[in-house]
């Protein structure tokens, strides 16, 4: 059986989504001419120029072959996940509690790391981030909301 | 000589000095480590970079972009994974080198040979900026319009991958950078009523997304470091005298491939340093040794991947214009500083120009003296796990983009970028010529739209001004010979799979 080239077709087909998208809500900006150009005229080019290029990727993917791209999917997974938590704790918990949430669930993406080493990377990172950019540095973020 | 009089005073304070060592360090620190490209440092110290003055701030940022390109050597050479993307070929003939017990001069080599091609890019910034800018002055609107075009189209030509794959990044950048205010009409595109988007975003976020978090994503699990790479002591690294006399004339066409191809857009250190490489073997007299050990074959990529890293600055502060990705960032620090680019810098801001020029002799002398006496040092630095690397840069790039605005957005956008950015990187699209699209493009909707305001839509008119349709010349031969080798590899591999 021919495996055909997904990358490029997925690709393609995106790229294909986003033109149509752009080409048909630049309308709403206004064209005007093409002498003289309203706010939409500009992203009704680019909308047009992304659905040539990516039907023109996506035909090509069509008639090759290659291989599945393999997906990470616990890397990919745990580091959205501490980049969530960093997300929702800065501004409600602080810069420390944050980076605990961030390191702490971005580390499961490894395989090697041992519980032991997560916890002094926690530590150790979290108090060299507060020292360097609040105590040396003078960003305003608290290192633990309410606290200091 | 401005440089002497306005150039190292001004580099030779303390604080300059001090950040351009600073600069250095850590570029060569960044270069040294698989997974971490030097355009993603960049990327995070710029946001640190704000409560400096901006001459210190391009001094900080400019050491770390060419110093990445003398640490990245090292991995290359010992453990045959290349620290930046410039440093890829260094391994076809560094790492055999290693293998033979020949690590030392291989490192010494590379630092020789960087030093030289960086020195000569540095001489080509003093002697073609200020009569580029010069010749700049005159431009208008048209001519910027026109030389940005070529610019990006030029963007599509980057990287390995397929062609038409780099036009679309160029433009989904151009699609991004549409977010915002539109300057002509005052009307608001892509913003959905949130107050963030109303200015656009800055472009340190779409890097650290799509460079920062996407390449820790992909390089999880996957580099793990060999942790015997060995001690080199001072003694081992002297090359023979054999070794000297093979690589002079190499370093020099190095420097010289290197000096033509990074000012120019869409090329920049990775494309010379190939490019560098494949000359040597076209040239000697013996191509068999190459691949299994050849000191030509490291000294030539390294000389042009450095000689390209310093003249890709002539561009961007001569017209304002970024040729390669991690330009559009210096480029973009320079407008958060409030300073435009373009050919009134150096008359405007003749302290920064020359300060900066100054600040690659002094930095370049710094990373002679980082990478021949210290090298021990970079080489125990291979040995920390990507384990523990890897969420500290995470942290760093957090804390990076929230002290841009103090916003939890900024990170949201983050977090948004690097899903996307990875995706793409799944699907073979090469994120570098993004990030010129997205600087370059709303700049050439502005000035083109100027440009139809002054000729009163008079398409015509343009072409007249003899510098625009020069440069609208190249850019459609550019077009045409894009189209052209497309085509035919897709012939070509037609009658392959046929036969």
């Amino acid at each position: 059986m021919m495996k055909r080239n997904y990358k490029d077709i997925a690709g393609g087909g995106l790229f294909v989504a986003l033109g149509l998208y752009v080409f048909i809500t630049a309308f709403g900006f206004g064209i005007g001419t093409t002498s003289r150009m309203g706010a939409g005229y500009y992203p009704m080019v680019l909308g047009l120029v992304a659905i040539i290029l990516g039907a023109a990727i996506a035909a090509i993917g069509w008639r090759e072959t290659a291989e599945r791209p393999q997906v990470a999917v616990k890397p990919l997974l745990a580091v959205v996940a501490g980049l969530l938590a960093f997300y929702v704790l800065v501004d409600r918990a602080g810069m420390i509690p944050a980076i605990w949430g961030l390191v702490g669930l971005a580390s499961i993406a490894d395989d090697d790391i041992t519980w032991r080493g997560t916890l002094v990377l926690m530590l150790t990172v979290s108090i060299a981030a507060w020292l360097l950019f609040s105590a040396l540095l003078g960003l305003p973020i608290a290192g633990v909301e309410g606290l200091f | 000589m401005d440089l002497f009089t306005i150039g190292f005073p001004t580099a030779f304070s303390w604080v300059n000095l001090l950040y351009c060592f600073l600069g250095v360090f850590l570029g060569t620190f960044v270069g040294v480590l698989p997974g971490i490209s030097g355009l993603t440092a960049v990327a995070l110290l710029m946001p640190l970079s704000f409560h400096l003055d901006p001459t210190t701030a391009i001094i900080m940022l400019g050491g770390l972009y060419y110093g990445a390109e003398y640490g990245g050597s090292t991995a290359s050479i010992l453990l045959n994974l290349p620290g930046t993307a410039s440093n890829a070929v260094t391994c076809l003939d560094g790492y055999p080198m290693a293998r033979q017990g020949r690590a030392g001069p291989a490192l010494f080599i590379t630092t020789i040979a960087s030093f030289a091609g960086a020195a000569a890019g540095t001489v080509l910034v003093m002697l073609l900026a200020p009569p580029l800018a010069r010749f700049a002055l005159a431009f208008g609107s048209a001519e910027y319009f026109s030389a940005m075009l070529l610019g990006l189209v030029a963007a599509g030509t980057i990287g390995q991958g397929r062609r038409v794959k780099s036009v679309a990044m160029v433009v989904l950048g151009m699609i991004l950078g549409l977010i915002g205010i539109d300057t002509n009409t005052g009307e608001f595109r892509y913003t959905y009523g949130i107050a963030n988007l109303y200015d656009g975003f800055p472009i340190v976020i779409l890097a650290m997304g799509m460079f920062g978090v996407a390449e820790v994503i992909a390089s999880i699990n996957r580099l793990k470091y060999v942790t015997e790479v060995g001690s080199i002591t001072m003694r081992s690294l002297l090359p023979t005298r054999e070794d000297m006399r093979r690589i002079a004339k190499p370093v020099a066409r190095g420097a010289a491939v290197g000096s033509f191809f990074g000012p120019l857009p869409g090329t920049g250190p990775t494309i010379a340093s190939f490019i560098g490489y494949a000359i040597e073997k076209r040239v000697s007299r013996d191509p068999s040794r190459f691949g299994k050990g050849a000191v030509e074959g490291i000294a030539a990529p390294e000389a042009a991947n450095n000689a390209a890293a310093q003249t890709s600055f002539i561009p961007t502060l001569t017209l304002g214009i970024p040729g390669a990705a991690t330009m559009a960032i210096m480029l973009g620090a320079l407008l958060i500083h409030g300073i435009q680019p373009g050919p009134q810098l150096i008359g405007e801001h003749p302290d920064l120009f020359w300060g900066v020029i100054a600040s690659f002799w002094i930095g370049n002398l710094f990373l002679l003296f980082l990478n021949i006496p210290m090298i021990g040092v970079w080489v125990r630095i291979l040995h920390i796990p990507y384990r523990y690397l890897y969420p500290t840069i995470l942290v760093l790039i957090c804390i990076g983009v929230y002290s841009l605005n103090n916003q939890v957005f900024d990170v949201g956008l983050v977090i948004l970028f690097g899903v996307v950015g990875y995706a793409l990187k799944l699907m073979r699209f090469e994120p570098a010529p993004l990030l010129i699209g997205f600087i370059l493009g709303p700049m050439v909707e502005e000035n083109f739209r100027r440009a139809l305001v002054l000729t009163r839509g008079d398409y015509l008119a343009l072409l007249e001004r003899p510098i625009t349709a020069g440069f609208l010349a190249v850019t459609l031969i550019l077009l045409l010979g894009m189209g052209w080798s497309t085509w035919r590899s897709h012939k070509r591999r037609k009658a392959a799979s046929r036969s």
